[in-house]
């Protein structure tokens, strides 16, 4: 066993020693076994990473067969170049933090020991999906992480609403994994093989049909539809806030979510032979980056404004593997881990503060009484917002850059992502102003408690309000680069994998400079706006939005969960309670049932008769079957 | 000599113990300590016999011939090869697990109970250990009286129709089986001069393609009413539902797979070109069981019948594998005939360790996470298993299954042959997302739904956990690991898939 299987293996021994002794233990010595094997996943990859830096060769480990027959082979085999390796960072990195955040959050929970477990469980899983060497050992992860997503949405099992989160969490996504599969099984029948490598090779040398690649391509954005919370797979996300805030900042925001962006950028060899499919993947990406920002805008509940505005962050990243703009949205990512994170842990503080308060209408002038949270907040929202000089701004403004200038983009896609810019400044400085300014609308029992957060929930909070400050220092756009003399190690890195953007001849890079100051510009009424709304003039306890018919459409988001309930749930139920079990089982089963009532009277006399003659009758009744199909056999020979 | 005597000896074994263990008595434990002495001792021997035994080569080991009526060449023929050794597990494997969990009950201390369970094992070792046909369908038959018995006397209060049901019901197909049975021996007397039930012989018979329609259909049809498949499982819900956790626990889990045993032992080896040619509409039979079994599971209250259902839905896979006649796919209903046994007998017996200790009301059993945690933990995960999460043996066997299925369909839609498997596959691939949801509201109903009904009773016994522990074990260790398990079977699988009419794109499958 190589250093490499030892990165999963570390967590899954957390989820071992905890589920299984974890109640035995006292809580201290939980914290310190989940966290502390993680951090050790960590320094792990670390040195993966160093490895990988230094060679430049990807490592891989095979484990053992796992099944092979026919002309079918597959391997329990890890593989870490460097596209892992930012993605094993993320998770290792900002999964362990969120653990020790998790420390204080979680103290004096019943369950505490069943938390770390799972949570443990997550990491493993998680680390199985983006070491996996082929699309079998990630599927592996994919489920897993939907089952520990799913444990964690209703950790609290004694609230039927948050166990019913949980159910749905997994239900929606088992629609996408569904579509994973089938694209596993086509991309079998054509390359023979599952392993990424050789399966980005034979695709990106011999594609099929373009056809099939469209076929293919779009199973496998279903896929990532149901992980990433994409249209029209995202009703699980806003309900999956249930789960505890670390939870939400750690599976919800910063690592399973993004598992989609993982799957097409690492098959980005396929993608870019199926351009058809690339054209989908960014407009539905752009699609989802726009509704999810409109949808953040009419919540009242903080929880659930950050979740949108995961669904809308994560469409610009799908946006972005549609353009060919894989490193980009990789980019993104890793940003987006940070400030999101930190924006649901700081929220997490918020709701430590309030005894789990989660309606904004209820909190305000916060930012007095927990200064320290407000500042980290704010920083992770101006990163968020992609405002210079913070991590956001970068990732982000690369991505409008590609939606304008790669072959594939178009000004009406740039649009579309410029939108949903002004509209997450909008929505999250509502949160902003709602949350932290003006008069206190906390409920009075609640005022004399609030409180900053332990020093285990600060600390994680101060490194990821830093990382929302600097990490986007790594990924300099092109102009900023020549007119800086410097160079941009993330996309450098990854380059041997994803490439660059191909970006279209005619665009000049002075467009660029003009793009970018746009995208800054746009957010800055987006912010004016909510000050006017939300910060200017009081809020009210008992605010209810206005009943105009489009903001009705947008805050029941939709209408998506209505029409599943009517197109999908409803005539399910039916077609199982009333159609198939009265009008098929029901009858088909009373022929059978002998009941001599309900059956004819020849058959129930027949069989009256075969009852009370016992075996005689049994063995005649036998015997002329067996001459009558006899017969039939030998008339046939 | 000392091979057949370990196979000879694990065959009467049960018998022996069967005839014994009544007659020690009511009152001690004896009768117990002896049928579980009998079923440790099978499970060693199988468990021995599984691990010496070299799947590659899917020759027959451990082999005894014993003569009993020449003049019809009828003989007493046992042996172990790769289409039986996965049954030959799972029915060693259930039996402690069952007999351990009624320990207690009253049903266990009856010496009738352990004397019918051990002669159930007898028949179900009988049937898939023979290697002539005649003597199949003694087995096979065999295995009948001791299960109805099962239920007429330990089963709820419909019992007497549900035994009845059950009996008439698989005593039509067995006549149609006996049917093809004795015509296959009149035939190989026709071509060979000499009557013969030897499965080796019986397979190089050269059968026209009406010929093989008839045995198809006979075999086929006491086959699919066994297992069930849809539309003949009219029985099922009534025997599932009237027998004790015991007789469910076993029904569903081995005496299903009989089933499943004959379409792969006789129906595809006996009727190859039928086989190929009716594929389709086997598939597609296969696809609506599943759809069918799924559906109705989602809307039921009785946990029983939820459970019941959901194994009506996961036996189609098993037949969807088998006849897309291609190796993942004849693999993934290998796979499924073990992920299914143990993981629907590991939910029925838990069920049944509820009404144990919550008596007839144990349907309203609700909040299991909190009363009884590794009660819980240990249903969740068979409750895994079933809905065929990865790294349990539910996602290896529903994985192989739906590819084989789909690369065969795919195949023969691309080559103009028809889209019927392919619809067939996609249907089934609905089994996905409606097994995840049935199974879940299945586990939040009676594990996390804490707002109904306070009951205390007592968390799993050690004694409870260790019957259900090996199936577990097995359970994840052909999730994690299927190689080991699959390359036992290998060579059968081979013989059983057809080379693809139609070749797969890619270099690499040349390879």
């Amino acid at each position: 066993m190589t250093s490499l299987s030892l990165i999963p293996a570390l967590p899954l021994l957390g989820f071992l020693v905890n589920g299984l002794l974890g109640k035995r233990l006292p809580h201290a010595a939980v914290a310190v076994i989940a966290c502390l094997l993680p951090a050790l996943a960590f320094v792990l990859t670390l040195g993966a990473f160093a490895t990988l830096d230094a060679t430049g060769q990807p490592l891989t480990d095979t484990l053992f067969t796992w099944a092979a027959t026919g002309s079918f082979h597959v391997d329990a085999a890890l593989y870490f170049d460097q596209v892992t390796a930012v993605m094993c960072l993320v998770v290792t990195g900002i999964g362990t933090l969120i653990h020790v955040y998790s420390i204080g959050y979680m103290h004096g929970d019943a369950g505490y020991a069943r938390y770390f477990a799972y949570m443990n469980l997550f990491l493993f899983f998680m680390l199985v999906l983006v070491l996996g060497n082929n699309l079998v050992v990630m599927f592996v992860g994919w489920e897993g992480v939907g089952l520990a997503s799913y444990l964690l949405i209703g950790f609290w099992f004694q609230d039927p609403a948050k166990t019913a989160a949980g159910l749905k969490a997994f239900i929606v996504n088992r629609i996408g994994d569904t579509g994973f599969l089938l694209a596993m099984f086509l991309l079998w029948y054509y390359a023979g093989t599952l392993d990424f490598q050789a399966v980005n090779a034979y695709f990106g040398s011999t594609p099929p049909a373009a056809g099939v690649m469209t076929t293919i391509g779009v199973l496998l954005l279903i896929g990532a539809c149901g992980k990433s919370a994409q249209i029209p797979l995202h009703v699980w996300l806003p309900d999956a806030m249930a789960g505890p805030t670390p939870v939400s900042a750690l599976i919800h925001a910063a690592t399973m979510v993004t598992a989609g962006v993982y799957l097409l950028s690492r098959l980005s060899g396929l993608f870019v032979a199926a351009p058809d499919a690339m054209t989908i993947v960014a407009w539905l990406g752009g699609l989802t980056a726009l509704v999810g920002a409109t949808m953040g805008v009419t919540q009242y509940n903080l929880k659930k404004v950050l979740a949108y505005s995961t669904m809308s962050q994560i469409g610009l990243m799908v946006m972005a593997c549609g353009l060919g703009a894989f490193s980009v949205g990789m980019f993104h990512l890793y940003t987006h881990a940070f400030f999101k994170a930190c924006l649901f842990l700081g929220a997490g503080a918020v709701l430590h503060a309030l005894a789990g308060e989660e309606d904004m209408r209820r909190m305000g002038g916060l930012a007095r009484r927990m200064p320290f949270t407000f500042g980290v907040f704010l920083l992770a929202t101006l990163a968020l917002c992609g405002l210079p000089p913070f991590a956001g701004f970068f990732s982000k403004d690369e991505i409008l850059w590609s939606a304008y200038a790669s072959t594939n983009g178009s000004v009406a896609l740039w649009l579309v992502g410029t939108a949903a810019s002004f509209l997450t400044a909008f929505y999250m400085f509502r949160a902003i102003f709602m949350t932290f300014f003006g008069a206190s609308r906390v409920d009075a029992s609640l005022a004399h408690h609030i409180h900053e957060p332990p020093a285990s929930m600060s600390v994680v909070l101060a490194i990821l309000a830093f990382g929302s400050v600097v990490a986007g220092f790594i990924g300099l756009p092109q102009w900023w680069r020549e007119l800086l003399g410097v160079t941009a190690p993330f996309y450098d890195f990854l380059d041997p994998v994803l490439g660059h953007t191909p970006l279209r001849a005619d665009v000049a890079h002075s467009t660029e400079g003009m793009l970018m100051t746009v995208a800054v510009l746009v957010a800055l009424p987006g912010i004016a706006l909510a000050w006017l709304r939300y910060g200017r003039t009081p809020v009210q306890a008992s605010a209810a939005g206005s009943n105009n018919p489009l903001r009705q459409l947008v805050s029941e988001g939709y209408y998506f969960d209505a029409f599943y309930d009517k197109v999908v749930v409803r005539p399910l139920g039916w077609l199982s309670a009333t159609f198939l079990a009265r009008n098929v089982e029901a009858p088909l089963t009373a022929v059978t049932l002998l009941q001599p009532a309900h059956a004819g009277a020849r058959v129930t006399r027949l069989l009256a008769r075969l009852q009370t003659g016992g075996l005689q009758a049994y063995v005649i009744y036998a015997l002329i079957g067996l001459a009558i199909v006899l017969s039939l056999g030998a008339c046939n020979g | 000599m000392a091979e057949s005597t370990m196979l000879v000896t694990m065959l009467l074994l049960p018998w022996a113990a069967a005839i014994a263990a009544p007659v020690l008595g009511r009152s001690s434990v004896a009768g117990r300590v002896l049928a579980m002495t009998s079923m440790l001792a099978v499970l060693w021997l199988a468990v021995t016999m599984f691990v010496a035994f070299d799947g590659a080569a899917g020759t027959a080991s451990y082999g005894v011939d014993l003569p009993w009526m020449p003049s019809l060449g009828i003989h007493l023929k046992f042996a172990i090869d790769g289409y039986n050794i996965y049954f030959l597990l799972l029915t060693a494997l259930l039996f402690p697990a069952v007999l351990a969990c009624a320990w207690q009950t009253n049903e266990g201390r009856s010496p009738l109970y352990l004397g019918l369970l051990l002669a159930l094992q007898a028949g179900l070792l009988g049937t898939f250990l023979a290697q002539d046909m005649l003597v199949f369908f003694v087995a096979w038959e065999a295995v009948l009286i001791p299960m109805v018995l099962l239920i007429l006397v330990f089963g709820g209060a419909q019992r007497r129709r549900a035994a009845m049901t059950f009996f008439l019901y698989t005593m039509a197909g067995s006549v149609l089986l006996l049917a093809a049975v004795i015509w296959l021996g009149a035939e190989a007397a026709r071509q060979t001069g000499a009557w013969t039930f030897d499965y080796a012989s019986l397979q190089s018979l050269q059968l026209s393609t009406s010929q093989q329609l008839f045995v198809f259909i006979a075999v086929g049809l006491a086959c699919a009413v066994k297992s069930p498949l849809f539309p003949f499982h009219a029985w099922l819900p009534l025997a599932y539902g009237e027998a004790s956790a015991s007789g469910t626990a076993l029904m569903a889990g081995v005496l299903s797979k009989m089933g499943a045993y004959g379409f792969l032992r006789f129906v595809v080896p006996f009727c190859p070109d039928v086989a190929q040619n009716l594929a389709p509409l086997m598939m597609l039979l296969a696809a609506v069981s599943i759809v069918y079994g799924a559906v109705l599971a989602l809307r039921q209250q009785n946990y029983k019948m939820l459970v019941a259902y959901a194994s009506l839905s996961h036996m189609g896979y098993i037949v969807l594998g088998l006849f897309s006649l291609q190796h993942t796919g004849v693999h993934g209903a290998m796979v499924q005939v073990l992920s299914h046994g143990l993981a629907v007998a590991g939910l029925f017996l838990l069920l049944g360790l509820l009404e144990q200790r919550h008596g007839p009301a144990w349907l309203q059993v609700h909040g299991l996470a909190t009363r009884a945690p590794r009660l819980a933990v240990v249903l969740m995960l068979f409750v895994l298993a079933s809905l065929a999460l990865p790294l349990t043996s539910g996602f290896t066997a529903e994985f192989l299954v739906l590819l084989g299925a789909f690369t065969t369909g795919y195949a023969h839609w691309l080559a103009g042959a028809g889209a019927t498997m392919l619809v067939a596959t996609l249907l089934a691939a609905t089994g996905v997302v409606l097994g995840a949801t049935y199974m879940l509201q299945f586990a939040r109903s009676l594990v996390f739904d804490d707002s109904r009904v306070d009951a205390t009773f007592p968390d799993l016994r050690p004694r409870e956990l260790l019957a259900l522990a090996p199936l577990l074990l097995v359970i994840l260790w052909i999730g994690v690991r299927p190689g080991v398990w699959m390359d036992k079977v290998d060579g059968a699988v081979g013989n059983l898939a057809r080379p693809p009419a139609i070749a797969l794109m890619g270099a690499n499958h040349g390879k």
